[in-house]
C-alpha cells in the first residue's frame, strides 16, 4: 500500500435502511481504501449495497438511511461529521461530485443549459472572490467546461435546451459540471447504462481521460463487468451489502478468489461459446431484512461448508493487494475456481 | 428451409400529421424507422438483430406481428403475406407467431394473475370448450417448464422479481407452442445471473420445441453467444448480415467494427484497440444522403455522399453495405 | 406437488379464472383501503348511515313522514318529535330519513347511469382513436358539455315532466360526458401499453381486449369521479325539487322540505336548518370519502 495518506478511506462503514418494523442492512462493515488518481470499480446485482455506497459518501441518503458505525475519511476530513452546510459549500460538486444514470432527470428542462451551469458555478464558494463574479466570467468557465467534454461549438450549445441534447451529450454536460480541476473524487453510478454501447464507449474514454488529467479519483459503480474490466484500475464485488472480494483488475477478473465472483463470470454470455450452457447460480440474493446466518451467500454456493453456515468470513488479503472474504480460501490455495 | 422472408420492407410514422400543423406549414414529417429491409429466417434458428437505439430493429421485429403499420413491402410467414392476410388467418398466423417484450411487468395486465395471464392465450385457441382442470394442468406444466412454483399461478405479476416475471413472460409466449418467438431485448434490466437463466431457459426451450427465435438485441456478446445469422442495423437499413460466426470472424462494415470493438470484454486477452466513432447517430427524419453511416463513418470517401451502397455477397451468404466492397468487386471484376 | 396443495391452488385459480373483471373484488379492496385514510373512514361511516336509513326507512322512522297532525304543528324539537313537526305537523326526522333514500337513489342511480354510458363510449372512441367513430363521440361530448348542466337539467325535466325516473335520466345525461372524457384519455394511454400489444399480437379479439385490459386499468380515476359526483347530483335533485321539478310532493325529499321550509323561516327555522343539515352532511360524506378513495387509488400516496 501506499506510504502516503489515502485520498478516501472508508472503515467499517454499516448503514440499515428502516421501513416500517424492517430493518434492511444495506452496508455491512465496508472497508476500502480509495489512492489519487485511481479508478475503483464497484461490481455486484441490484440490492448489493453499491449505489448505496456512492451516496453513503457524497452523503446523499435518503431519509430513511441510518449509519450505525464506521468512518468515512476524506482528504483527512471525517465526512460523517462535517456539517450540511460545510458539505454544500466546500465538498458536494467541488471536491467531490457525483454523475448517475439518468442525465436528463438532472436537467431542468425549463432552462437553457447555460443557465443551469452558471447557476451551479455560482453557489460553489471557490469563486467567492469579488472580481471573479462577473457574468461574462461564469459563461467563460461554462464554455470551457462544455469544451473539456468535447461538446463541439460550445458558446453556441449554452443557449439550447436539454431537449435539443442527445442522451450522451446531457451526460457530457454532467461529466463537464462534475469534473475539474480541483475535483478530487468523482462518484459515478451507472453513469453510461442508459447509452448506447458506441456512446458509452465514448463517454468512458472521456471519464477516464478527464481523471487522468485533473488527477482525480473514480469511484465507478456499474453492473456491466466489461466496463468496469476496461476501465477500472481497481475491482471490489459486492454482495449483499458486504465486500465479498477486492484487487486489481487482472487479479479478479482472470483468477477469482471469491465463488462469487467466479460464478457471476461464468454466467457472462461473452465467456461462452455458442450453445453451451451460461452458468445460472441457484437461488434468489436474500431479502436484506432477513439474510442468512454466517455467509450470506452459503445457500447458493457450491462450494460452502459446515464453517459457511455458522461464521461471517472476513475480509482477509490473499495474495498482495488481493482480498477475499470467503473461508475457501485458507485451505483450497490459488486453485481457479470451476462452478460448471 | 425459410421461415419468414421480408422484402423490402418499409415502415414509417408520421409526424405533424394534423390540420393545424398544415395550416401553418410545418409540413409533414417522415421518420424511416425500417427503410427497405430485406431478410429471411431459417427455421429453427435463432437470428440476432443488432443496432443501437432508434435503428428501427424493435419496429421491424414489431412490424412483423403487424402491431405497427407497414408502408410496403412483403412478409411472407410459412410463404403466406403477413401485410395482406384478412383478420381470420392473421389471427391464427399470430397464434403461432408470439413476442416476448422488453418491459417484463408492462407487458402482463397488473390487474389479473398469472394463471389467467397464462391462461389467456389457451382458452381463446380453445374458444372456452376447454374445462377448468385441463386449463389448471396446462398452466401448471408451463409454468414449471420455465421453472416457476405452481403457487405463482395465484399471485399477481408485481408480486414477482424481474427475472420471475421474464420467465412468466416466456411462459405465455410457449403456451400455444409456437413456431416463431420474437424476444425483443429478453435480458434488459435483469441481473448478470437472472440473464444467463434466462438465456439457458431460452435455449432449452429452443431444443425441446423447435422454436425460432428473433433476437432483438443491443447487447452483441449476447446475440454472439445465441444466434446463428444476425444483422447489424443502422438508422432503418441492414448494413451488414450473415452467418454470427462469419461476422464476428470477419467484420466487413465500419460500422459492425465500431461496434464490436465497443462492446466492452471481461478477459483482457479478448480486449481489442476500441474504434471510437465521433458524433451521435443522425436524425431518421432527414438521413443523411448517400451512405447514412458516412457522418461517422472513419473510412469516408467522396462517393458515400453521392452513392447509396447496395447489400452485396462477400461470399457465403456473408452480405454487407459499404462502397468500400463495391470498389473491390469492381476492381476484382 | 402434493394433492392437497394442488387442488386448493386449483379452486383458488377456478375462482380467478372467471375472466371477467373483478369488478366486486376491486370495490371491496377500494374500500378496505380507504377505511385507512383518516378521512375516508368518517366518509365511509357516514355514507352508511345513509345507506341503512335509505334501505330501512320504514322501519327506523318514528312515523309515517306523510301522516299530518294539524294541531302539533311548528313544533320545536323535542321527545315526541326529535327534530320537530312542518307546517302540517308531519315528523322531519321521519321525512329526512324517507328524503334520505330518494337522495341515495338519485345519487346512484344518476351515477351508475351516466357512467356507464360515459364510460363505455369513452372507451370506445378512445380504442378508434382517430377514426370517424372517435369524432362522432368526442363532438356529442363537446355539444352536451357546452349548455350548462343545470339548465340542461332543468330543461330536459321541463320536457319530460316531473318525476323521479326523469330526475335521473336528466341529472345522468349532464353528467356522462364527463365520465366519457376521462375515459377516453385514460384509454389512449392504456391501449399503448405492452399488455394491450401482447394480447393483440396473440390474436385476441378486439372487444375482449377492451373488456379485459383496457377498462379495468381506466377505472381508478373514474371511481374517483363517481365519489365526488355522488354530491353534486345531492345537490342538484334538492336544487330541482326545490324548483318543484323534482319528484313530486308530498313524497319527502330534501329539496322539497326546503322548499316548503323557507316560507315559515320566521316562524319555524327547524323546517329549513334540518333539510340544509343532510346535504351539507352527505356532501362532507362524499367529499371524504372520493379524497379518501383518491388517496387509497393512488400508489404513490399509498406508499407513505
Amino acid at each position: 500500500m501506499n506510504k502516503e495518506n489515502p485520498l478516501l478511506e472508508v472503515s467499517n462503514l454499516t448503514l440499515d435502511y428502516r421501513l416500517g418494523k424492517k430493518r434492511m442492512r444495506a452496508l455491512d462493515r465496508v472497508s476500502f481504501q480509495l489512492e489519487k488518481g485511481e479508478i475503483l470499480g464497484v461490481a455486484g446485482e441490484s440490492g448489493c449495497g453499491k449505489s448505496t455506497l456512492g451516496l453513503s459518501i457524497i452523503k446523499l441518503l435518503p431519509k430513511i438511511a441510518e449509519i450505525k458505525r464506521g468512518e468515512i475519511l476524506f482528504e483527512g476530513r471525517d465526512l460523517l461529521n462535517t456539517s450540511e452546510n460545510d458539505m454544500n459549500r466546500k465538498i458536494r460538486g467541488q471536491k467531490i461530485s457525483m454523475i448517475f444514470q439518468n442525465p436528463q432527470n438532472a436537467l431542468n428542462p425549463v432552462f437553457t443549459i447555460g443557465k443551469q451551469m452558471t447557476d451551479i458555478l455560482r453557489a460553489q464558494s471557490k469563486y467567492k472572490n469579488k472580481k471573479m463574479r462577473s457574468s461574462r466570467f461564469f459563461r467563460d468557465q461554462a464554455i470551457g467546461r462544455l469544451k473539456s467534454t468535447g461538446i463541439a461549438d460550445p458558446s453556441a450549445r449554452l443557449s439550447n435546451y436539454p431537449y435539443e441534447f442527445s442522451g450522451g451529450m446531457k451526460q457530457r454536460v454532467m461529466i463537464g459540471m462534475a469534473l475539474s480541476s480541483g475535483t478530487s473524487l468523482l462518484l459515478a453510478d451507472e453513469a453510461t447504462t442508459a447509452l448506447d454501447v458506441t456512446i458509452e464507449a465514448q463517454i468512458n474514454r472521456l471519464i477516464s481521460d478527464l481523471a487522468a488529467q485533473y488527477g482525480t479519483s473514480v469511484l465507478y459503480v456499474s453492473h456491466n463487468l466489461g466496463v468496469l474490466a476496461e476501465l477500472a484500475d481497481r475491482i471490489m464485488i459486492m454482495y449483499a451489502g458486504r465486500i465479498f472480494e477486492m484487487g486489481t483488475t487482472t487479479d479478479v477478473f482472470d483468477s477469482p478468489s471469491h465463488p462469487y465472483s467466479a460464478a457471476l463470470l461464468e454466467s457472462l454470455p461473452s465467456r461462452q461459446a455458442r450453445g453451451k450452457r451460461l452458468l445460472s447460480i441457484p437461488g434468489i440474493v436474500p431479502p436484506l431484512d432477513n439474510l442468512p446466518q454466517g455467509c450470506s451467500f452459503h445457500p447458493r454456493c457450491k462450494f460452502a461448508e459446515d464453517i459457511c453456515k455458522r461464521e461471517v468470513p472476513p475480509l482477509e488479503q490473499v495474495t498482495d493487494g488481493h482480498f477475499s472474504a470467503c473461508f475457501l480460501d485458507n485451505k483450497r490455495g490459488r486453485k481457479r475456481l470451476k462452478w460448471i | 428451409m425459410d421461415l419468414i422472408e421480408i422484402n423490402h420492407l418499409k415502415t414509417y410514422f408520421y409526424q405533424n400529421k394534423g390540420f393545424l400543423s398544415k395550416l401553418f406549414g410545418e409540413g409533414l414529417k417522415t421518420i424511416h424507422a425500417v427503410d427497405d429491409v430485406s431478410l429471411t429466417i431459417k427455421k429453427g434458428r435463432t437470428f440476432g438483430l443488432v443496432g443501437e437505439s432508434g435503428c428501427g430493429k424493435s419496429t421491424l421485429g414489431q412490424s412483423i406481428f403487424r402491431l405497427v403499420k407497414a408502408q410496403s413491402g412483403e412478409i411472407l410467414f410459412q410463404g403466406q403475406d403477413v401485410l395482406q392476410m384478412d383478420p381470420k388467418t392473421l389471427m391464427a398466423f399470430r397464434q403461432q407467431a408470439q413476442l416476448i417484450f422488453q418491459d417484463q411487468y408492462g407487458c402482463m395486465n397488473p390487474r389479473m394473475t398469472v394463471g389467467q395471464i397464462i391462461a389467456e392465450p389457451l382458452m381463446m385457441r380453445e374458444k372456452g370448450k376447454i374445462d377448468n382442470q385441463s386449463l389448471f394442468d396446462e398452466v401448471i406444466r408451463l409454468l414449471q417448464a420455465v421453472n416457476l412454483d405452481p403457487e405463482s399461478a395465484t399471485k399477481f405479476p408485481n408480486e414477482f422479481s424481474g427475472g420471475q416475471a421474464r420467465r412468466i413472460g416466456v411462459a405465455r409466449a410457449i403456451a400455444l407452442t409456437p413456431v416463431f418467438i420474437m424476444a425483443d431485448e429478453p435480458t434488459s434490466g435483469l441481473d448478470i445471473s437472472t440473464a444467463a437463466t434466462i438465456l439457458n431457459l431460452m435455449q432449452d426451450l429452443q431444443d425441446k420445441l423447435n422454436i425460432t427465435y428473433l433476437w432483438v438485441s443491443h447487447n452483441l456478446n449476447q446475440v454472439k453467444y445465441m444466434s446463428d445469422d444476425m444483422a447489424v442495423m443502422y438508422l432503418g437499413k441492414i448494413v451488414e448480415m450473415g452467418q454470427t460466426k462469419d461476422i464476428f470472424r470477419e467484420m466487413a462494415h465500419p460500422y459492425t467494427k465500431a461496434l464490436i470493438s465497443a462492446v466492452p470484454q471481461v478477459s483482457i486477452n479478448q480486449q481489442k484497440e476500441t474504434i471510437f466513432l465521433e458524433g451521435e447517430i443522425p436524425s431518421p427524419i432527414h438521413p443523411p444522403s448517400g451512405c447514412r453511416f458516412r457522418t461517422r463513418c472513419p473510412q469516408v470517401m467522396k462517393r458515400c455522399k453521392t452513392h447509396e451502397p447496395a447489400l452485396i455477397d462477400l461470399g457465403s451468404g456473408h452480405l454487407c453495405a459499404c462502397h468500400l466492397h463495391t470498389v473491390n468487386q469492381e476492381t476484382n471484376n | 406437488m402434493n394433492t392437497t396443495s394442488s387442488k386448493r391452488i386449483s379452486d383458488q385459480m377456478n375462482r380467478q379464472m372467471s375472466l371477467t373483471p373483478r369488478w366486486t373484488e376491486t370495490l371491496i379492496m377500494a374500500f378496505q383501503s380507504v377505511a385507512k385514510v383518516k378521512g375516508g373512514l368518517i366518509g365511509a361511516i357516514f355514507i352508511s348511515v345513509m345507506l341503512l336509513s335509505a334501505i330501512c326507512a320504514q322501519w327506523i322512522s318514528p312515523y309515517d313522514p306523510n301522516a299530518q297532525n294539524i294541531i302539533q304543528r311548528f313544533t320545536g324539537p323535542g321527545t315526541a318529535h326529535l327534530l320537530g313537526t312542518d307546517y302540517l305537523g308531519r315528523d322531519i326526522l321521519s321525512r329526512i330519513i324517507y328524503g334520505c333514500r330518494i337522495a341515495v337513489l338519485v345519487a346512484f342511480g344518476a351515477v351508475s347511469l351516466s357512467s356507464i354510458i360515459g364510460v363505455f363510449l369513452g372507451v370506445m372512441a378512445g380504442y378508434n382513436e382517430g377514426k370517424k367513430f372517435d369524432y362522432f363521440i368526442i363532438w356529442l361530448f363537446d355539444i352536451v358539455r357546452s349548455f350548462p348542466q343545470i339548465i340542461l337539467a332543468l330543461a330536459i325535466v321541463a320536457v319530460m315532466g316531473p318525476s323521479l325516473v326523469n330526475v335521473v335520466v336528466a341529472l345522468a345525461f349532464t353528467a356522462f360526458p364527463f365520465y366519457g372524457r376521462i375515459a377516453r384519455a385514460q384509454t389512449l394511454s392504456v391501449k399503448e401499453a405492452d399488455y394491450v400489444k401482447a394480447a393483440e399480437a396473440m390474436g385476441q379479439k378486439p372487444l375482449t381486449i377492451i373488456l379485459r385490459h383496457i377498462t379495468p386499468n381506466i377505472m381508478a380515476p373514474v371511481i374517483v369521479c363517481l365519489g365526488m359526483d355522488m354530491a353534486t347530483m345531492i345537490i342538484w335533485e334538492s336544487g330541482l325539487s326545490f324548483l318543484g321539478l323534482g319528484v313530486r310532493p308530498p313524497t319527502a325529499s330534501w329539496g322539497i322540505m326546503l322548499r316548503n321550509g323557507y316560507k315559515y323561516i320566521q316562524v319555524s327555522p327547524w323546517m329549513i336548518l334540518w333539510p340544509a343539515v343532510a346535504i351539507a352532511l352527505s356532501m362532507i360524506a362524499f367529499s371524504l370519502f372520493s379524497e379518501g378513495l383518491r388517496v387509497a387509488l393512488d400508489p404513490k400516496e399509498r406508499e407513505r
